[in-house]
């Protein structure tokens, strides 16, 4: 078990190595189907051997990495990043499975980069989940960012190149500011204590002076500018309005399988680092700008909704609806409240599985149409029923229907944002319905109805192949599964999220009402 | 009167000779390459292998022949120690890399046999620059070196590009290299010596009285030649057309070995002279003077760079934005961060070689014949037709833009750690900003080589062994440094 978290960290890397080098392009996908699945195994293994009790880190290793400074290799399972490992590494083999055929052009040199490059993704993503050193963070932080950049550029849609160039120069430079704030913290770490260190948990102990009376002049203290340079880089990956303008079209372009990974696991590195770095770092500039935040997260609910409401391409549509769901996670996130918080996290798992099967379905309309245009679908609940069933289930997990884990989590952020700012949360409330408008929406019309005028004469709907009906009903289990029963999966949490809420807020933990919430 | 009276020559002890053992072995292969280069056939041949020769026994006697205390040759005319073995290395390899770089190149664009001598002419000018604190002996080394790239850059007869570029950079080389000589004149003048630690305690004693016009403008023309060579806005100038016009091996050799020994000697004297207490105070302006060239330095290349379609010109352009950061250790260590700011600049310098090199490497075997002048457009393609190479200039291009895990983050992670340690909040956010928008045009050979489909018209690219020998080289180099870097650290401690 010691090296088990090393071992999913870098045996997708050295898997992509391996697929790149192969004479046999064929096996490229079969092979990464099965590292993947064997890294998922490891996930559900460590899934059952966490301590939900246990106060601290779990499965700790920590090897010298850059001493001088330092810096060590150190990787750990905590409550916080728990879920999300686990996510990552089953949705990985399931991404794969569904977009088997994808996409339809595939010649054998792309089977293998694509796989190897989305392997080298799963490598960066549970690197970021899995450190407990800042410095090891932010190189796993940046190192997903070269084969999404190559991912969209190669093999995105008629404007990648541009779309794969802003989402690159968007994402960098909110990484390097935050490459800047960490310097700062290493070298402050060394004033204060006279040794380097760049473990989250000692730089935790750190406190930067702060002038919670200034108001948003408080951002130029030291512990403002450092919540800056870091917020730069969580808020752009998450993304928080405004800094979303990279999202719509990156989502769009790219390929199915890369939205997948895009909006269900790196949109999750913003908001995780915002749960495990931001906030406990510089608990005052959170708890000083956390109402601020709260509004903007609010208004990014209703904006992405809005937004989705009018699109014509159900991509784009899809896409602004995650920009809308996201910030239900990021209001959650900074009403600093234990349920809010651990709802916010449950969401983030719950996003990304709602997100995944729509992405996937689109990306199956897009292959058997060749084009997303709302107006050239129609009727395919006749033809197609079992793509309809799964895309319904993944609508209602979407608009929080209870019953789905969706209502689960949106309700535990509402209700302790509630008792934070109550208008903030009337206003991201008012997002619920319209969330359910331009989902039910989208689902009326390429469902229901008479088949499209644009659809070809004698135009043949596939319905979903046996590989998506696997995927699609795993992704349905966990919806429903997580939705009737979540204490499972709340109390592994529990714990770090409340240690979290009293560092960053000593005074407001109120063990009662967040232990009713939470146990919900 | 005796011998000794009339011919005072000083007999080097045997650790002396021990220490001088890699120059001396780099001027005797760069006399015996120019000496066998006019040999009919063979000539070519001849001169390269004895510069391979020398330059790889120069490296094993720097390597493993480091002594344990800085030792003064001739009365510190020359100081062997550890921040001189290294520098010299660094230009040896260069040397060793360029000469590698021009083999096969050189006959297709029929460049003389002597440019192998050339070169080891200047590596060893390198390192009598890099290895002195004696600023009449740092002149010679300069000049050494100097001459011996003015006739490099202007070797490609074929190109009239190289005629001209090869005359600007002698212009003004020699116009640098002559403030520079003035203000050495106006520091011996006022402090009385050439020697580095002595102008230092000097200085130090004539601020305690006021603010001595004299030497303040001796340091700043000696500022002047080192900016120049190192090529910071505003003195870059020349950089663009000299590095376009030399032939590409050369410019590789121009980037690395040149620049990293303008660094190491520019530490040195900054160690001594710039880096004392009082000098930001005099005229109360030094300090922001030299704030808004790196500020300038950082953003221009950046923003300049960002306009180029000729790979070689950009890289070029991309070398005054890395001037930018190393002056940012620079700032950091005449602010009082000694210790952390020179690790940082040297290990800076020594990524920022290995990187360069391998690029222009990768260029020299995209050059065109007759062009030398890789386009962006010559790139469309290269994924599919040699994803070797294609991967290797990727991997370079994100070193210089600082994505790990590669050399180039740690380089440059290291200067924004001695920087935000000085407390320069300000020129780091510049930093970022120049880092971000170079990001932008290292980005765009990826997006040539992997997103679009090739031209018809494009010819395959020459295999010449040297340069993909280095290629190769620098590529792992440029991986295991971004892994492993401490163990690159710990070899310079």
């Amino acid at each position: 078990m010691n090296q088990l978290l090393s071992w999913m960290i870098f045996l997708p890397a050295v898997g992509a190595a391996l697929i790149l080098l192969l004479p046999n392009a064929r096996v490229a996908k079969p092979l990464g189907i099965l590292i993947s699945a064997v890294v998922a195994v490891m996930g559900v293994m460590l899934w059952f051997n966490f301590d939900p009790e246990a106060l601290g880190p779990q499965f700790v290793i920590k090897q010298p990495w850059l001493p001088a400074m330092g810096v060590s290799f150190e990787v750990a399972l905590d409550g916080l990043n728990l879920p999300l490992v686990v996510f990552t590494a089953l949705l990985t083999p399931l991404a794969f499975l569904g977009t088997w055929s994808l996409p339809a052009n595939a010649t054998d040199t792309l089977q293998k980069r694509m796989t190897a490059l989305v392997l080298l993704m799963e490598c960066g993503a549970l690197g970021t989940f899995l450190s407990q050193d800042l410095f090891l963070f932010y190189v796993f932080w940046e190192v997903i960012l070269i084969p999404a950049y190559l991912l969209i550029g190669m093999y995105g849609g008629a404007d990648r190149v541009k779309t794969t160039l802003q989402f690159f120069i968007y994402t960098f430079a909110g990484s390097l500011l935050m490459l800047v704030g960490i310097a700062w913290l290493i070298y402050a770490q060394k004033s204060t204590t006279g040794e380097f260190s760049a473990s989250m948990i000692e730089l935790q102990n750190l406190r930067f002076a702060f002038d919670p009376q200034a108001g948003w002049g408080g951002i130029l203290s030291a512990q403002g500018l450092l919540f800056a340079a870091f917020a730069a880089a969580f808020f752009v990956k998450s993304p928080l309005v405004p800094f979303h303008a990279w999202l719509p079209s990156t989502y769009t372009q790219a390929p199915t399988l890369v939205t997948i990974y895009l909006a269900a696991i790196l949109s999750k590195m913003g908001t995780y680092g915002i749960l495990k770095i931001l906030l406990p770092l510089f608990p005052d500039a959170a708890r000083a700008f956390g109402p601020t935040l709260m509004w903007l997260a609010a208004i990014g609910i209703v904006y992405g909704a809005l937004l989705a409401i009018v699109q014509k391409n159900l991509k784009t549509a899809i896409a602004y609806s995650s920009l809308s769901h996201v910030s239900y996670i990021l209001l959650g996130l900074f009403s600093l409240t234990p349920s809010g918080m651990n709802g916010a996290l449950l969401q983030m798992v719950n996003h990304g599985i709602a997100i995944s099967g729509l992405f996937l379905l689109v990306g199956h309309l897009e292959k058997s149409r060749g084009s997303l245009e709302l107006a050239a679908f129609g009727g395919l609940a006749k033809t197609t029923p079992l793509l309809a069933t799964s895309f319904m289930v993944m609508v209602l997990s979407s608009v929080a229907l209870p019953g789905t884990n969706g209502f689960v989590g949106e309700f535990m952020v509402l209700v302790s944002s509630f008792r934070v700012d109550s208008g903030a949360t009337i206003l991201a409330a008012t997002g619920m319905v319209l969330g359910a408008v331009y989902m039910l929406n989208l689902y009326q019309k390429t469902m229901f109805g008479g088949a499209s005028q644009d659809a070809p004469a004698g135009a043949v709907w596939a319905d979903l192949s046996v590989k998506e009906i696997v995927v699609m009903a795993a992704l349905s289990a966990a919806v429903v599964g997580i939705g009737v029963a979540p204490q499972g999966y709340l109390a592994r949490s529990k714990v770090a999220i409340e240690a979290t809420v009293k560092h960053i807020s000593p005074e407001t933990v109120e063990p009662d009402q967040s232990g009713r919430v939470s146990n919900f | 009167m005796s011998f000794a009276e009339l011919f005072p020559i000083q007999f080097l002890s045997g650790a002396e000779w021990q220490a001088i053992i890699p120059l001396l072995i780099m001027s005797l292969s760069s006399v015996l390459a120019l000496l066998f280069s006019p040999l009919h056939d063979k000539g070519r041949l001849v001169s390269f292998t004895t510069l391979t020769a020398g330059s790889v026994l120069a490296l094993l006697a720097l390597v493993f022949m480091v002594p344990d205390a800085p030792v003064p040759v001739l009365g510190g005319i020359l100081i062997i120690d550890r921040l001189s073995q290294i520098f010299s290395a660094l230009t040896v390899s260069a040397g060793l890399a360029a000469a590698f770089m021009t083999l096969g190149y050189d006959q297709r664009e029929k460049i003389h046999a002597e440019v192998y001598s050339l070169i080891a002419f200047a590596v060893a000018g390198m390192m009598i620059l890099v290895s002195t604190r004696d600023l009449m002996v740092l002149f010679i080394g300069l000049e050494l070196m100097s001459l011996a790239v003015y006739v490099l850059v202007s070797m490609r007869r074929q190109a009239a590009m190289a005629a001209e570029a090869g005359l600007k950079y002698f212009l003004l080389g020699g116009v640098a290299s002559a403030i520079l000589l003035y203000g050495v004149s106006l520091l011996y003048g006022s402090t009385g010596s050439l020697k580095f630690d002595v102008i230092g305690q000097g200085l130090s004693r004539l601020w305690q009285t006021g603010t001595p016009m004299l030497p303040v403008a001796g340091l700043v023309m000696v500022a002047i030649g080192f900016l120049f060579k190192v090529g910071a806005v505003p003195f870059h100038v020349w950089i663009p057309d000299v590095y376009t016009g030399a032939s590409t091996p050369v410019t590789g050799f121009m980037i690395s070995g040149v620049k990293a020994a303008a660094i190491g000697a520019l530490l040195r004297f900054s160690a001594d002279v710039f880096a004392l207490p009082g000098l930001l105070m005099v005229g109360g302006s030094f300090y922001w003077i030299l704030w808004a060239i790196i500020a300038f330095t950082l953003l221009f290349g950046a923003l300049v760079g960002l306009r180029q379609s000729s790979l070689k010109r950009m890289l070029a352009y991309s070398t005054i934005a890395h001037t930018g950061y190393v002056l940012l250790g620079f700032l950091a260590l005449i602010v009082g961060q000694k210790e952390g700011a020179a690790d940082a600049i040297v290990s800076y310098t020594l990524f920022y070689v290995v990187m360069n090199l391998g690029g222009f490497a990768v260029l020299t075997l995209l050059s065109p014949e007759g062009s030398d002048e890789p386009s962006l457009q010559d790139l469309a393609g290269l994924g599919q037709r040699r994803p070797y190479l294609a991967f290797a200039l990727s991997l370079f291009l994100l070193s210089m833009a600082g994505i790990p895990p590669t050399a180039g983050f740690f380089g440059k992670y290291y200067l924004f750690m001695s920087a935000m340690s000085a407390g320069e909040l300000g020129l780091t956010i510049l930093a970022v900003l120049g880092s971000v928008i170079s990001a932008a045009f290292y980005l765009r050979p990826l997006v040539y080589m992997y997103m679009r489909p090739a031209d018809e018209t494009s010819v395959s690219e020459p295999r010449w062994f040297g340069s993909s020998a280095v290629v190769g080289l620098a590529a792992v180099l440029t991986l295991v440094m971004g892994l492993i870097p401490s163990w690159f650290s710990s070899l310079m401690k």
